[in-house]
């Protein structure tokens, strides 16, 4: 995943999330009031049938011979004197929560009233009913539906938002990607006709003193032509599944130590390589020589005159050490990052080696282990 | 032996329950005051059996116009009543059996009663 899809990802998700919490936060404050509401218009017709009630409570204190207590086909009631005990009901009521004016109690709702005259001796008139939860279902299906609604709308809108937001930053990205493409097209072709003539010079002057120029310039071309290969890499972004074959690491890594001979005797370095005969490997030819040339050239660019490189090749690991300048200890994490460099910033290269290493060894899904200490040098360990 | 026994007991307890209609009741129904009115009375503004039989208590023990739950124009006409005859132990139980005779509770008459409610 590039930084700007992570990026992106992170946009999209700490949007998205903060107004999830804004929308939920709402929407539960209007659930809430809605259910309010609902109560209320329920509690106002209890009220009405209690006032009604009432009234026909004081026809049956009249005259309770002649008239029936009164009844609702939807209501219950239940009448209780002023230290409320029961005095009458058309159902059996539970116990009484006398602090409320309305509550609900499983499924029912009651209403609590205060009677005054005391018509047969009521001061207590106790309405229940049972709770229609048609109106509250509706009422979460609505809220449900809008909510989904709309943070799907805002995270269309996060997602546009977020490509606004990244969007300088991808055309930084792809300005880099232009100047690499370019550069390494226009380098291509001069470094290819400077090594091709000092190949052709070297074989007929036989001046000492010229010699040794002419091997400084092939060293400084190879270093040159070697930065082409890594741009290159880097701007194609190798396919592992391409051109995979099995072939001979050892006479790999043997090859491109003799190509860095130059190199290595341009500042006296001394080479130890333990290199196991016939390690074979299975691999991209051209990917596993860049990632052998990086290391390799590391090696040289963060030495000392007259330091050491160990080269260790057998068939669990490639391991290649220094004991040069070293890697500060804070930057060890993202030393593997593009443009990333360490200490002596005054040596030449871009910081890409080892971002390269790093993609190498992840697409074949080697381990690369990298320890370093400051003024003391450098391991760098490839396992498969 | 039983039977003389049975007939001695009811009598007694006739005796004894006597004090509402004997000593109350007789001379209320005299004068016309019927009592279920002055029971719907108490009831209405007292609502509890016993608010009803300390408010009765009270007026029956000192009665006065400012104790009394009769309306103003029955008292011009008859007067506060007089002091009550009865013992403090003898008016508890009139008043008790007043209000258990007359209590409205089971002259209520209900249509249904919904048990599964």
């Amino acid at each position: 995943m590039t930084s700007e899809q992570r990026s992106l990802i992170r946009f999209v998700l700490f949007y998205a999330v903060s107004t999830l919490i804004l929308l939920s936060t709402l929407a539960l404050f209007f659930y809430t009031n809605q259910k309010s509401q609902i109560l209320i218009n329920e509690q106002k017709k209890m009220q009405s049938y209690a006032t009604e009630f009432t009234w026909k409570l004081q026809d049956v204190h009249q005259q309770p011979d002649d008239v029936y207590y009164p009844q609702h086909n939807k209501y219950r009631s239940a009448i209780y004197d002023s230290s409320h005990k029961l005095i009458f009901s058309d159902f059996t009521p539970p116990i009484i929560n006398w602090a409320k004016e309305l509550y609900q109690q499983d499924d029912k709702l009651f209403l609590i009233k205060k009677v005054k005259p005391h018509f047969l001796g009521t001061s207590f008139l106790i309405i229940a009913t049972k709770t229609n939860s048609e109106p509250l279902k509706q009422l979460q299906k609505n809220v449900l539906i809008v909510m989904l609604i709309l943070f799907t709308v805002v995270l269309l809108l996060s997602y546009f938002l977020g490509n606004q937001f990244i969007k300088p930053m991808r055309q930084s990205i792809e300005l880099l990607d232009n100047f690499i493409k370019d550069t390494t097209h226009e380098l291509n072709t001069p470094v290819s006709i400077i090594l091709t003539n000092i190949e052709a010079t070297s074989s007929i002057i036989k001046d000492e003193k010229l010699n040794k120029y002419m091997r400084r310039l092939e060293i400084a071309a190879r270093t040159i032509s070697n930065l082409y290969d890594s741009l290159t890499f880097l701007k194609l972004n190798h396919d592992t599944d391409k051109s995979d074959k099995t072939f001979n690491l050892s006479l790999l890594l043997q090859e491109r130590l003799q190509y860095f001979e130059l190199h290595f005797h341009s500042r006296k370095l001394k080479v130890d390589a333990q290199i196991d005969e016939n390690v074979m490997m299975y691999a991209n030819v051209e990917n596993i020589r860049i990632l052998i040339d990086n290391l390799l050239s590391n090696a040289i660019k963060y030495n000392k005159r007259d330091g050491k490189i160990a080269v260790i090749l057998n068939e669990q690991f490639l391991e290649v050490a220094d004991n040069g300048i070293g890697i500060p200890s804070d930057k060890l994490n993202s030393i593997q990052e593009r443009f990333v460099r360490g200490k002596n910033s005054s040596e030449g290269g871009f910081g890409i080696g080892l971002h390269i290493v790093k993609i190498i060894t992840k697409n074949y899904g080697y381990k690369l282990e990298i320890k370093s200490e400051e003024s003391k040098g450098t391991i760098v360990r490839i396992t498969w | 032996m039983v039977k003389i026994l049975i007939i001695i007991i009811n009598l007694a307890i006739f005796l004894q329950a006597s004090n509402f209609t004997d000593k109350c009741l007789k001379c209320h129904e005299q004068q016309n005051i019927p009592f279920e009115m002055i029971y719907k009375r108490y009831l209405i503004k007292y609502s509890s059996n016993i608010a009803i039989k300390e408010a009765m208590i009270k007026m029956c023990q000192n009665p006065s116009i400012e104790n009394s739950e009769l309306p103003r124009g029955f008292l011009r006409r008859f007067g506060v009543k007089d002091v009550c005859s009865l013992e403090e132990k003898e008016l508890y139980k009139a008043i008790d059996e007043l209000i258990e005779y007359y209590d409205i509770k089971k002259y209520i008459k209900i249509k249904y009663f919904d048990e599964k409610f």
